[in-house]
């Protein structure tokens, strides 16, 4: 796989070229009345790293919760690594099974220890032994730095390692694509940029991310392409230098002027 | 402590607490304090002293000097047992000896294994000792005072010690078992717990449905041991298997050899027959009431529709009104039932009828409060069970029903306790549990009017120690399994 370049194409039809990995093609989504998201067009390529920024209520969740289906968009079409989601139970399973998505409020199962987490998907949807789950959680809690606390419940974590841990339980599965849903936005100040630091680690190993974030750091450093989304829409998409340094719409410069 | 008095404003805040109840106040200062502060308080305070010093005589003179206990004393093996045939009453001693050993072993095994979890974690944990426990459970010991009191004899005292005896020595060798050979410590809980039950109902007919449980436990055991896959067929096939071998055996091979008969459960009676009814219709209960909150929460319109109608009109019907249904009723929808014949060797007697209708309006009951848990477990846990791909019966079974079950033990055991005091209402259709007994107490010659509010007043007792008891265990458990916090 090449390395994109993230200055070939500005455009929303990107991945035209490569492999899309993501495909969101005229995707409308409702909540009753409300339309939470408004003919998104959007293709995410192979090993890129997204983010996607924007107001609250202005949709970021709701489209990264689209790509696995926690949430069911009402029309247009949505590809995953060549499998569209329909209702098929079996194709959102496959999906699910190559994407991993980390929780705003980290969502780990407070019945279960840390090792044991991290090995239920593997174990139980890929039919792993346990002793092999075992030592690819193990390893996993060396990446994300925390390997002495296998054997604790997520109660007797603090915020940052129980989010590393929810991090770790979602690359247990080996996925092509992770969705981070706000990962920070619970968490003590203190505690982000150890979240974070292992995100970056992440990014740089060729994983396809989409990343709704209020971290404009990171969204500057890491991303290879910034997605800017209100009222539902997808109002700009660009790099991040040039989405930080000259933002094209109105919309998406009273947002920088109002978080910057 | 001069440091902090040297502080100013440490000082009056020492002496701000000084007000609150402290060590440090004598019982006279802590009286005046709060008791006599204001004259309004002094007022109420020698009122309500007097209600309770008149309250507290007139109970003591009562329960000491007034009441005639002569019925209860002199009946009380009829109150405990009842009808139960006197010369197979050593039954009843077995059976209490037994359940005193598989106490002792679970109770041990549950410490050892809450042990083995903190040492896991690298939490600290220390054994409560056994006389905290009895401690906890005054209620009971309160109640199985009285009983030996009013026994007043060598062999109740010795029973009595020996079964306490039992618990504490199997429960300290229990706890020090080494996590490798815990699982036989469940396993001879387990056998102990049906060998309880079969010494006093024989071993004719039930028997291979207990072995078919030791059977199937001992292949989930093996699946989950040696991690087999596919796991949930495996273990179907480990519970259906192990009762079709467990019946085989029984009917071709053991038939015959093993006929040890006992007292049906048709012959219990007393408070006896109160424990053991509560007991099993709980346990008949749970499944049924586990199958109902899915049910109900099922996305497929008849299951639900159904599971809901069960619900609502079990709900909607008084326990009592029921129980008369199934005196009458049940017979012409299960007798000459040949599928219901192959399991039965006798008719339903009114005492299984009984049983089988507690069971049925206990399921819709639990079926609530699991729901309950099923909704109060958080949106998030299904979505992250989602997000790694585990299918719809995976996150119900591995990771809403672990912590449903959790949160909802305080209400199990509350619908148990309810369930105790309501086999109670089993006299009306005249089952001879304990009030019924009562009645046949005081139609013996002596005792028609002497001592009827006395004997009330026993039975409510003994109803109290147990459901006292058991709530205080289910308050504890709710703490110590960490209910309300996540």
């Amino acid at each position: 796989m090449t390395k994109i370049d993230p200055d070939a194409d500005n455009g929303a039809n990107r991945g035209k070229a490569g492999r899309a990995m993501i495909d969101f093609e005229s995707v409308n989504k409702f909540f009753g009345n409300f339309q939470a998201l408004k003919d998104i067009n959007l293709a995410i390529d192979e090993r890129e790293v997204v983010v996607v920024l924007g107001p609250s209520g202005s949709g970021k969740s709701t489209l990264i919760r689209c790509v696995n289906k926690l949430e069911t968009h009402d029309s247009g079409r949505i590809t995953v690594d060549g499998v569209e989601l329909t209702n098929d139970m079996r194709g959102i399973r496959h999906v699910r099974r190559n994407t991993g998505m980390v929780f705003q409020q980290f969502n780990l199962f407070p019945h279960l220890t840390v090792i044991d987490n991290i090995t239920l998907g593997p174990r139980q949807v890929r039919r792993m032994p346990k002793a092999e789950a075992e030592d690819l959680a193990v390893s996993l809690l060396e990446r994300v730095h925390i390997p002495e606390q296998a054997r604790k419940y997520p109660g007797q974590l603090s915020g940052g390692q129980q989010q590393r841990v929810a991090i770790a339980r979602s690359l247990a599965m080996e996925p092509k694509v992770m969705l981070f849903d706000e990962p920070t936005s619970a968490l003590d100040p203190e505690m982000i940029k150890e979240v974070l630091d292992v995100m970056k680690e992440l990014a740089v190993t060729g994983i396809t991310m989409i990343v709704v974030t209020h971290e404009m750091g990171f969204a500057r450093e890491v991303a290879q392409r910034v997605v800017f989304m209100d009222e539902g829409e997808i109002v700009e998409s660009n790099t991040p230098d040039e989405f930080f340094e000259n933002p094209q719409e109105d919309r998406a410069k009273l947002f920088l002027s109002q978080i910057l | 402590m001069s440091e902090v008095m040297s502080n100013g404003v440490m000082s009056e805040v020492m002496s701000a607490e000084a007000l609150m109840p402290s060590k440090k106040l004598s019982a006279r200062g802590w009286m005046r304090a709060n008791l006599f502060n204001r004259w309004y308080n002094a007022v109420l305070t020698l009122i309500l002293a007097l209600v309770i010093a008149y309250l507290g005589f007139r109970s003591i003179r009562y329960l000491f000097w007034t009441a005639e206990w002569e019925p209860v004393r002199a009946n009380l093996t009829l109150f405990m047992i009842g009808s139960f045939p006197r010369d197979e009453q050593w039954r009843v001693v077995v059976q209490l000896l037994l359940l005193a050993a598989a106490f002792g072993v679970i109770w041990g095994s549950m410490i050892g294994a809450s042990r083995d979890r903190a040492a896991q974690s690298g939490s600290p944990f220390s054994a409560e000792p056994g006389w905290v426990a009895l401690r906890r459970w005054w209620g009971l010991v309160l109640l199985l005072g009285v009983l030996l009191l009013a026994a007043w004899g060598i062999l109740p005292l010795v029973l009595a010690f020996g079964c306490i005896a039992l618990i504490f020595m199997l429960r300290r060798i229990a706890m020090r078992l080494a996590s490798k050979v815990r699982i036989y410590a469940w396993f001879g809980g387990y056998v102990l717990l049906i060998a309880s039950w079969q010494i006093v109902s024989g071993t004719g007919g039930s028997a291979w449905f207990w072995a078919a449980g030791l059977l199937a436990f001992w292949g989930i055991r093996t699946v989950r041991k040696k991690d087999l896959t596919p796991r949930l067929p495996l273990t179907l096939v480990a519970i259906v298997g192990g009762g079709a071998v467990a019946w085989a055996i029984y009917t071709f091979i053991l038939n015959g050899l093993i006929n040890f008969s006992g007292v049906g459960w048709d012959n219990w009676s007393g408070f006896h027959l109160n424990l053991i009814a509560a007991t099993i219709s709980i346990i008949a209960a749970f499944p049924l009431g586990l199958i109902l909150a899915l049910g109900r929460r099922s996305s497929l319109p008849a299951i639900r529709w159904l599971c809901v109608t069960y619900i609502e009109l079990i709900r909607g019907v008084p326990l009592i009104g029921l129980l008369f249904i199934g005196n009458s009723l049940l017979g012409f929808f299960i007798d000459n039932d040949p599928f219901i014949d192959f399991f039965l060797d006798t008719p339903l007697s009114q005492i299984s009828r009984a049983i089988v209708i507690m069971s049925l309006f206990t399921a819709a009951y639990l079926a609530e409060v699991i729901r309950g848990g099923l909704e109060a477990t958080p949106r998030g846990q299904t979505e992250a069970g989602q997000s790694v791909g585990l299918s719809p019966w995976q996150i119900t079974s591995r990771i809403v029903m672990p912590q449903t079950l959790r949160a909802s033990i305080p209400a199990i055991v509350g619908q148990f306790i309810s369930l105790l005091k309501d086999s109670s209402l089993l006299s009306i259709i005249a089952v001879s549990e304990i009030l019924r007994v009562r009645a046949s107490v005081h139609s013996q010659g002596a005792f028609t009017t002497l001592g009827t509010a006395e004997t009330l007043v026993f039975i409510a007792f003994a109803f109290w120690a147990f459901a006292f008891t058991w709530s205080r265990e289910s308050q504890r458990l709710e703490k110590h399994l960490g209910v309300g916090e996540r």
